[in-house]
């Protein structure tokens, strides 16, 4: 055969009624150079022979043949498979035999699934016009292989139900017949679909994808990419990578369409039975056996799990290996996809018959319900298996696995990213554990770490030394990697020392498991600021929502200072100093709240594994610290001028003091010398009696004013010593940790810093349930434990058995959420995660606990309001349509009146049930925006078309350019921002007789102004006007009644968005509220 | 013709009603359930409705499960179904009203649904 560039191509067409018509239109769009083979299929009586290659041959560019015996397809050539024939095919020939089977005939589901297996990629499927359902599990087929599948749009097809029968998520393409051909013509076209030079184009374009869908498609192999992006291209008419570009940006759908056809999923039940049939024999007996003597644990990953059938025909496997005994197996299978559409389909456990044909019908009635014509998997199945989305690129492995199935995933892959993720596999599978990769993968794993169980099936068992999770694909330094690297080389040569670094890596490993999970943020950083290593936390308090390795710290935590970081990590990295920054304000954004960090970064000691000039960058979250700070500080100065006048008051006392004893003595002596006036000189005397009583009465309320502030200024210093003895700590240990010179030593010593220092409760305990190590928080936790009652979160009493540290001493991993209710009736919610812990041999585990007691509060609050919004806005609905009906039938203009205030009013408690809901979101962060690519000027004319209707004698003019203003923003967002601004104007301006709202254009802003000619806002509320309930809390000024939440949630939702909001008013000359929002970026070119 | 048929799933007496009650004026007739098992039954019992109102929150059996049994029955899953419900929910490939719906808002809809079907039907050879 001669050598290909790409993968032998082919189309098939199907059709029924009306087929010979719309064949003839198909063909007649074609070259006469059309480099691929075509074979059609039209249902037809099978007891006429056909002439339809005849009347094709006739009228088209292409010559058309009947299909009989054996042939090789040529390019450029119809054939028609006659009725009565099925058909056998390789890459190059057919061979037709009689096909007696039920059914139309020649069958269409035949052709497909036949073609779909041999030529893969490279067949086009297309349905025309027809009746029945024929081809629709033929579709599935080659959707499924990765072929392509058009419909002849249902809407203009003659007859529409054949290709409307195909399931929505196999059909690529709907098009009208005519476009049918150009597109085949397309797609056939074996040059690149990117043009000359435009490579660069692509990887944008994949970045681009990247920063949109969170999937990283770099890695793939080009070729394939290019097939993919060639048939997107055909299907939305565009014909240059540009044209696309342009297509994407203003239909931002077609991203999602673009990454799902970039996802193949080739799965079927019971795919490729020599594997089944190995695991059920061979793997899976040698697993129970193992389990057997280790507590009965089965943990199993099907990685690249795509729709979901390879994991529930392991779970089949599992059940029917053990039988009744399933129940007393701890079985967790993980299966996961990058697709998280695959991986939602796989969670519904919902299949049609075709995808079950293989099975063992026995099999199916035994674990499967039949419900409507489809297979729904039962709960034994679907109860043992753990569906997420996971990018084997990107993300750390599921540890302790026994076995690991990853078939038809890494051939995708380019090799780096195959040996990142078998290097994932090695740290995953326990010693001796499975790793099934089955024929069809070309990789063969590392034979340090794999040893092969069977060649031929590619199933490999984990051997030798053990390994770090290698790093996100995106990192660029290699040091890391050559560091595991090394380090398992070494495994092999040097032996006894070796092994216990091997043991205390292992220590290690599962202690940075849990450094994992604790919110101390922790980011390792190079000279250049580009992140080597992040944790969850890092990500959380920095608000780092992409992979982020190999990025730059400093531009990626933009809510940081830059030059604060940026100097940090220079005096770390190039000078070797430690820097700390503390209390470091990270303003409020979209997801997260504010709030206050600490920061610490530390030069890593220079290592000859890893690269040099390396700092660690620790992120501390002590807003609660700070905000009691905060709240000493305010009333510190509160106390402060009144402490000034006090001061000012004594002294003016103390000088009146001493001039009245003066004055007295002076008088005294008067009085001896002068008789006369005795009873002046008393008066005066009493006088200065009552000054001295008033001068002690000052001096006593001066006293317990300085106690207060004593008191307030020795809180404050406590606080502060708190914090400055926590940077001691760390600081103490860090350089302990410098000193350190054993490379393990020193991961352990930084890594118990870390656990001193942090909020979390990290327990270890034995078998017996005994505190063997803990860290301070830990100490605490058990001294709050024990005074008292553990309940889980439904109010029940936990018993002994069901506590955290009971159940991590059995070796139980679990994750659970409680209460703790003191006596007095305080109640604390935690959130506890366990983990074995294998402690020479005996079992014994580690559970991390976190108080969670103000995000439980806080989600208290938030479920209180959304069921309380949901119990107004029940019979709010029933009003409305009461009201809406009365407002139609009413023909009495004397209640009109009373309709409108009734509609009016009805209009805004819906606002404010809105606003209530809309608030307590907004106070918690959790505002989500759905945003579009929107024209300004048109949802403005429309929310004062809708406001319009409010106003009582008001006019609303609408000021807009004539081009459209574009942003990127959530439509009914902005529309609630513009209504509750145009609300406020008619309301609280409601003798302006005018409203104006303009839109301009200026600079990268666009800028709104609502504009009105009321009474105005006097200055000094200004600056609260953006702050919530400020009306509730403001007693002079009521105005028009409301929460108070409308300017609140103008600012917050405009935030969002990236954009501000101001004011200027002046008293009796009314107000404009100015926002700005920013423009859409153009496209880059 | 016979006036178009449309079943309201909502377990709240005092919405129910109202629909009920606006729905007759607009010229359906209208049937109510209180929940999603009380509505498979009426299914049961009357056959396919032209549309569904369906809320989401109720007792017994919900909307979400509601519609799932429907989708999978092939006897059910060709109804049109609006979802109308004061939570703040999104419902795959199901249109939602959004509680409290204004009276020419639910009519449109009802009308563009029906219309929508009545061509659904006729293009069926």
């Amino acid at each position: 055969m001669e050598p290909r560039t790409g993968p032998a191509q082919l189309v098939v067409v199907g059709a029924s009624a009306g087929g010979i018509e719309t064949f003839e239109r198909l063909l007649g769009q074609l070259p006469a150079d059309f480099p691929v083979p075509i074979i059609l299929a039209q249902h037809s009586n099978r007891n006429r022979a056909s002439r339809l290659a005849e009347i094709l041959g006739r009228h088209g560019a292409l010559a058309a043949h009947a299909l009989e015996g054996t042939q090789v397809l040529q390019p450029a050539t119809v054939y028609v498979l006659p009725p009565g024939y099925g058909l056998d095919m390789t890459e190059s020939a057919v061979t037709v035999h009689p096909d007696r089977s039920p059914g139309p005939t020649p069958s269409i589901d035949r052709l497909f699934s036949k073609a779909a297996v041999v030529y893969g990629e490279g067949l086009v499927a297309v349905i025309l016009s027809g009746t029945g359902s024929d081809g629709a599990d033929g579709a599935r087929m080659i959707s499924s292989h990765g072929g392509l599948v058009i419909i002849e749009d249902p809407a203009t097809a003659r007859y529409p139900g054949m290709p409307q029968s195909l399931a929505h998520s196999t059909v690529d393409i709907v098009a009208d017949l005519d476009r049918i051909g150009p597109i085949l013509t397309t797609l056939v076209d074996s040059s690149a679909p990117t043009g000359h030079g435009a490579e660069r184009d692509l990887s944008g374009l994949l970045d681009r994808v990247y920063a949109r869908s969170g999937i990283d498609f770099n890695g793939y192999r080009r070729p394939t990419i290019e097939r993919r992006l060639r048939q997107r291209m055909a299907a939305t008419d565009t014909h240059s990578l540009r044209d696309y570009l342009v297509y994407l940006e203003s239909n931002p759908e077609e991203y999602q369409r673009l990454v799902a056809s970039f996802l193949i999923k080739v799965t079927n039940f019971f795919r490729d039975p020599v594997i089944y049939g190995h695991l059920g024999e061979a793997i899976l007996p040698e697993v129970v056996a193992r389990a057997r003597a280790f507590g009965n644990e089965i943990r199993v990953w099907s990685a690249g799990c795509a729709t979901g059938e390879e994991a529930y025909s392991l779970a089949i496997l599992l059940c029917e290996a053990l039988g009744d005994e399933v129940e007393r197996f701890h079985i967790r299978l993980f299966a996961t996809d990058v697709d998280n559409d695959a991986v939602a389909f796989a969670r519904r456990g919902v299949y049609p018959a075709s995808a079950l044909a293989s099975v063992d019908p026995e099999v199916v009635a035994r674990y499967f319900r039949r419900e409507g014509g489809q297979f729904v998997a039962g709960n034994r199945l679907r109860g043992l298996i753990v569906f997420g989305q996971h990018d084997l690129g990107n993300r750390p492995p599921f540890p302790r696995t026994d076995l690991i199935l990853c078939r038809n995933v890494l051939i995708y892959f380019t090799p780096e990213m195959q040996q990142r993720a078998l290097q994932l596999f090695a740290f995953s599978l326990r010693a001796g554990g499975y790793l099934v990769l089955g024929k069809a993968e070309t990789v063969s794993p590392a034979s340090e770490f794999f040893q092969a169980d069977s060649q031929a099936l590619k199933v490999y068992r984990r051997m030798g030394g053990s390994v770090l999770i290698p790093p996100a694909r995106r990192q660029p330094a290699a040091g890391l990697r050559a560091a595991s690297a090394s380090h398992g080389a070494k495994a092999q040569s040097e032996s006894v020392p070796e092994v216990a670094a091997t043991m205390a890596s292992d220590a290690i490993e599962k202690l940075a498991a849990i450094a994992f999970q604790v919110p101390v943020g922790i980011a390792i950083v190079d000279a250049h600021y580009d992140i080597l290593h992040v944790n969850a936390a890092a990500r959380a308090l920095l608000g780092i929502h992409t992979p982020a390795i190999g990025e730059d710290l400093v531009h990626l935590a933009p809510a940081i200072a830059q030059n604060v970081l940026l100097s940090m990590i220079e005096d770390a990295t190039r000078r070797g100093q430690a820097r700390y920054a503390s209390g470091v304000v990270l303003p409020e954004s979209g997801t997260s709240p504010r709030r206050v960090v600490d920061i610490a970064c530390q030069p890593l000691p220079a290592e000859p594994d890893l690269p040099p000039h390396l700092a660690s960058v620790a992120v501390t979250d002590v807003t609660r610290y700070a905000d009691r700070n905060d709240k000493l500080r305010q009333r510190l100065q509160r106390v402060q001028p009144r402490m000034a006048r006090m001061k000012g008051a004594v002294a003016a006392l103390k000088a009146a003091n001493e001039q009245l004893v003066s004055e007295n003595a002076t008088l005294r002596a008067a009085n001896a010398t002068i008789a006369a006036g005795h009873e002046e000189v008393q008066a005066a005397s009493d006088e200065v009696e009552t000054l001295n009583e008033e001068l002690q009465a000052t001096n006593e309320e001066l006293e317990t004013l300085n106690e207060e502030l004593q008191a307030t200024v020795e809180e404050l210093n406590a606080s502060y010593e708190d914090m400055q003895a926590r940077h001691g700590q760390m600081q103490e240990a860090v350089t302990a940790g410098v000193v350190a010179r054993q490379t393990t030593e020193l991961a352990r010593d930084r890594l118990e810093v870390v656990l001193a220092s942090i909020p979390v409760a990290v327990l270890v305990v034995d078998g017996d349930g005994g505190v063997v190590r803990s860290n301070a928080a830990g100490e605490s936790f058990m001294q709050r434990a024990a005074t008292a009652q553990a309940a889980d979160l439904t109010g029940a009493v936990l018993g002994p058995e069901d506590l955290p540290v009971r159940r991590a001493s059995r070796g139980e991993p679990f994750r659970m959420e409680f209460t703790l209710v003191q006596p007095e009736g305080d109640t604390a919610w935690y959130q506890a995660i366990g983990n074995p812990f294998l402690d020479q041999g005996s079992p014994a585990g580690v559970v991390a606990i976190q108080d969670v007691t103000d995000t439980a509060r806080r989600q208290l609050q938030e479920e209180f309001v959304a069921t309380a919004s949901h119990e107004l806005r029940t019979p709010l609905a029933a009003m409305r349509l009461y009201v809406d009906t009365l407002t139609r039938r009413n023909t009495d203009p004397g209640l009109s009146g009373i309709v409108e205030g009734l509609d009016a009013n009805m209009r805004r408690l819906s606002l404010l049930v809105n606003d209530l809901t809309d608030s307590v979101r907004l106070q918690n962060g959790r505002l989500t925006l759905h945003r579009q690519h929107i024209d300004l000027g048109e949802i403005i004319a429309a929310t004062v078309a809708i406001s319009q209707q409010m106003a009582k004698g008001q006019v609303l003019v609408a000021d807009l350019p004539e081009a459209p203003v574009r942003v990127c923003a959530d439509p009914s967002r902005i529309e609630q921002v513009l209504s509750n601004l145009l609300d406020n104007a008619l309301r609280y301006a409601s003798a302006s007789p005018r409203v104006e709202v303009r839109l301009r254009v200026l600079g990268q802003w666009a800028q709104i102004e609502v504009e009105d000619h009321g009474p105005g806002i006097p200055e000094v509320e200004l600056p609260r006007l953006f702050t919530r309930f400020y009306h509730a809390t403001d007693d002079g000024r009521r105005r028009g009644g409301g929460l108070g939440l409308g300017l609140y949630i103008v600012h917050a939702v405009v935030a969002a968005h990236g954009g501000e909001v101001s004011v200027r008013s002046r008293q009796g000359e009314g107000s404009v509220f100015t926002v700005r929002l920013p423009l859409q970026a153009p496209l880059q070119a | 013709m016979a006036r178009p048929r449309i079943l309201v799933v909502d377990d709240d007496p005092g919405v129910a009603q109202a629909l009920l009650m606006v729905l007759e004026d607009a010229g359906y007739s209208g049937g109510h359930a209180p929940h999603g098992a009380a509505a498979l039954g009426w299914l049961e019992a009357n056959g396919p409705p032209d549309l569904m109102l369906v809320d989401l929150m109720m007792p017994l059996m919900n909307g979400q499960e509601l519609l799932g049994r429907l989708r999978d029955d092939s006897r059910w899953a060709d109804i049109p179904v609006l979802v109308i419900t004061a939570a703040n929910a999104r419902v795959a490939d199901v249109p939602v009203l959004h509680k409290p719906v204004r009276l020419e808002v639910l009519l449109d809809a009802l009308t563009t649904t029906l219309r929508m079907r009545e061509m659904r039907a006729r293009e069926e050879p």
